[in-house]
């Protein structure tokens, strides 16, 4: 059992700069959240406070139900991966793994066993006399994750453990980061500031900007139904297209026309009643590259299509990814087509109306 | 072309560079095997105990008088005692110097604290203050402590002596090498990763098992090199032995060498002075040939990501 609780947790560091703001937060036992923002946004902050490396300004951080604000990070039975490994180089990988055990006057039989599981699991058991200058990056981040499982702690707190890891190394440890979750059920807290991480491991994530907790949700959840214009744009790649426009009524049809005047689209029924209070004012629309598609006859629909012209196509093999141009603004729609459409030539796409954002222009907060 | 003349350019300079420093360290050895007398009728020729001396002197006899010559040294001019002197001093020191040092400069570079600058400034400030101009008030200084020391000991039937004891000398080389060699530490612990010490507090270590399991074995290279050329400096310092101690029984090696030296004024013994000083020689190489394997950088390569 391990459930991790912030309340009103606040960092500010010496010099004024307010890192966290009157985070709240729980983490239920055995769950994976991961925390994920734009650099500077707090997030890894909240992490080392939750290790104890980093002072708490103000709040509370419970784990189990046990107020850990002045317990030293050794006693909080947390085990920490770091973004650069930290792993001791004048110590064997086996030495490394065991250091913790060692410290905590394990027998030399359970660390053995505990090590030598570990390293099974992570497929590092021929690496175990080496040194960390002998390994390769993905290896020493391997050894850095057992260092942390061979504690059996209650939470593992991971900082952007695989931001120095090449693409394609790290989808693969991405994946094995979550079989290793599920194998051990135990409470995970991830950071890091690549939305694609976030949404593929995490059970719940939470997004953080400016120090704040902007919403917590599962990933389904922020990308369906963001809170703000800011959870939207950050979760989703290519990003969502944020369109400035007017709302306004004109046959029974609540309308939306964007600045440039180069889309006119018809509000779906469904969401007119939230936007009533917004007819004749300025809002932002958002639209996601997936929720524009090419139209198959090239025949404008009134109040569903788009005709802008092509600015660059990019082809991904399964999709295309293309730049129009809305007025003086790009946006990106990606199609599933098999041919490119040809640049500078207008292309008329339908967009998904009922998958359409509607943002407050001042607060930026989701209308519907 | 132009880079092989570079290379030879630079190999004649080593190469003069090599002479320089290899001739006189052989001259000395090569002296130290032969008499007053041999010295004397050649000065730069090669000994007798290799050549043969002239009328068919024996060879034999060459080599008596090489031994002959350490012997005199060790024994009859108390260099055994000089020799193990130096060892206490300069290990003593060392181990102090070293220990003092690597604590202090690890707070130093690794923490921030109210102070902390200031106080790294007032340790290498020391630097800043000639050790010769220290060296009558510290000899005052020593007086009074001895007295005030020895006062409050009295009742343990003890007494402190600073004057004329090894222990007053390792003070003083402790004191006046801590300015270097924090400045040197320091340095050095600033390029070690601090995010071994948030990871070996999270394994389980206090501050102490962080920097005595972690800091202090990766800052060996560092420690090394604070380590040789401390060695160097006090394995010769003569000026602070003359002045505090005063008793055949206390003396270092430089002091020692420098009384046969000055022996040498009344009746030349060059074979003797020549040997005395391969004595003094000998620890310094090798310390330096065992040490500088350590001294290669680097150890930390693999904390961090490449």
């Amino acid at each position: 059992m391990a459930r991790v609780e912030l309340r009103n947790l606040c960092k500010v560091f010496p010099g004024g700069v307010q890192a966290v703001k009157e985070a709240n937060l729980v983490i239920e036992d055995k769950e994976f959240v991961v925390l994920v923002g734009p650099s500077g946004c707090g997030k890894s902050t909240t992490l080392r406070m939750v290790a104890g490396l980093e002072e708490i300004s103000s709040g509370e951080i419970y784990i189990d139900g046990v107020l850990v604000n002045d317990v030293p990070p050794k006693n909080r039975d947390i085990a920490m991966v770091f973004q650069n490994y930290a792993l001791y180089p004048h110590m064997t990988v086996y030495k490394n793994m065991a250091f913790g055990l060692i410290l905590r006057k394990f027998k030399k039989k359970e660390i053995d066993e505990r090590v030598r599981k570990a390293a099974e699991i992570l497929g590092i058991t021929e690496l175990l006399d080496r040194r960390p200058k002998a390994l390769s990056g993905g290896q020493r981040q391997r050894v850095a994750v057992g260092r942390a499982i061979v504690r059996q702690p209650k939470v593992f707190l991971f900082d952007e453990p695989l931001s120095n890891l090449d693409a394609k190394l790290r989808v693969q440890m991405r994946a094995e980061i979550s079989k290793l979750h599920q194998r051990l059920r135990s409470t995970m807290i991830y950071v890091t500031h690549d939305q694609v991480e976030a949404m593929t491991m995490g059970d719940r994530i939470v997004v953080m900007l400016d120090g704040i907790i902007q919403q917590v949700a599962t990933p389904l959840e922020l990308y369906h139904h963001p809170v703000n214009k800011f959870v939207a744009g950050f979760i989703g790649s290519p990003p969502m297209n944020m369109i400035n426009g007017t709302l306004y009524a004109q046959n029974g049809n609540v309308r939306f026309r964007d600045d440039s005047s180069t889309i006119d689209l018809i509000v779906p029924e469904g969401k007119r009643s939230k936007l009533e209070s917004h007819l004749n004012k300025r809002v932002t629309i958002g639209i996601r590259p997936e929720d524009l598609n090419e139209n198959a006859s090239q025949t404008p629909k009134p109040g569903i299509s788009i005709q802008a012209p092509v600015e660059v196509v990019e082809p991904m093999g399964s999709e295309i990814n293309l730049y129009i141009a809305i007025g003086k603004q790009s946006a990106t729609a990606r199609i599933k087509s098999d041919r490119e459409p040809e640049i500078n030539k207008p292309l008329v796409l339908d967009v998904t109306m009922g998958n359409v954002h509607f943002f407050d222009l001042e607060s930026e907060l989701t209308l519907v | 072309m132009g880079r092989a003349l570079q290379r030879t350019a630079i190999y004649v300079v080593l190469g003069l560079w090599l002479v320089a420093v290899v001739l006189p360290l052989g001259w000395v050895f090569v002296n130290s095997l032969r008499s007053s007398q041999e010295f004397v009728a050649n000065p730069f020729g090669l000994p007798w105990l290799f050549t043969g001396g002239p009328e068919g002197h024996a060879r034999a006899e060459a080599w008596q008088q090489a031994k002959a010559n350490y012997a005199k040294a060790w024994v009859e001019s108390h260099f055994s005692s000089f020799f193990v002197n130096s060892v206490i001093v300069t290990g003593c020191s060392l181990v102090g110097i070293i220990l003092i040092s690597a604590m202090a400069a690890y707070v130093l570079a690794r923490f921030r604290f109210r102070g902390g600058r200031a106080l790294f400034l007032y340790f290498i400030s020391g630097m800043m203050i000639p050790a010769q101009l220290v060296l009558v008030p510290l000899f005052f200084q020593f007086t009074w402590l001895s007295r005030a020391g020895s006062r409050l000991l009295a009742p343990f039937g003890l007494e402190l002596r600073l004057h004329d004891s090894l222990s007053g000398l390792i003070l003083i080389y402790v004191a006046l090498s801590l300015p270097f060699t924090i400045l040197v530490l320091t340095g050095f612990f600033k390029t070690l990763p601090g995010e071994l010490r948030e990871a070996g507090i999270i394994d389980g270590c206090s501050e102490y098992g962080v920097f005595w399991r972690i800091m202090f074995p990766l800052a060996r290279p560092g420690i090394v090199t604070a380590a040789i050329f401390n060695f160097i400096g006090l394995w010769n310092e003569y000026l602070f032995a003359l002045v505090f101690v005063s008793s055949a029984a206390k003396k270092t090696l430089p002091l020692g060498l420098a009384s046969v030296s000055m022996q040498s004024q009344y009746k030349t013994d060059f074979g003797l002075m020549f040997a005395a000083l391969v004595i003094v020689i000998i620890p310094t190489l090798a310390v330096y040939m065992l040490l500088q394997r350590q001294l290669t950088s680097g150890i930390t390569t693999g904390a961090l990501k490449g």
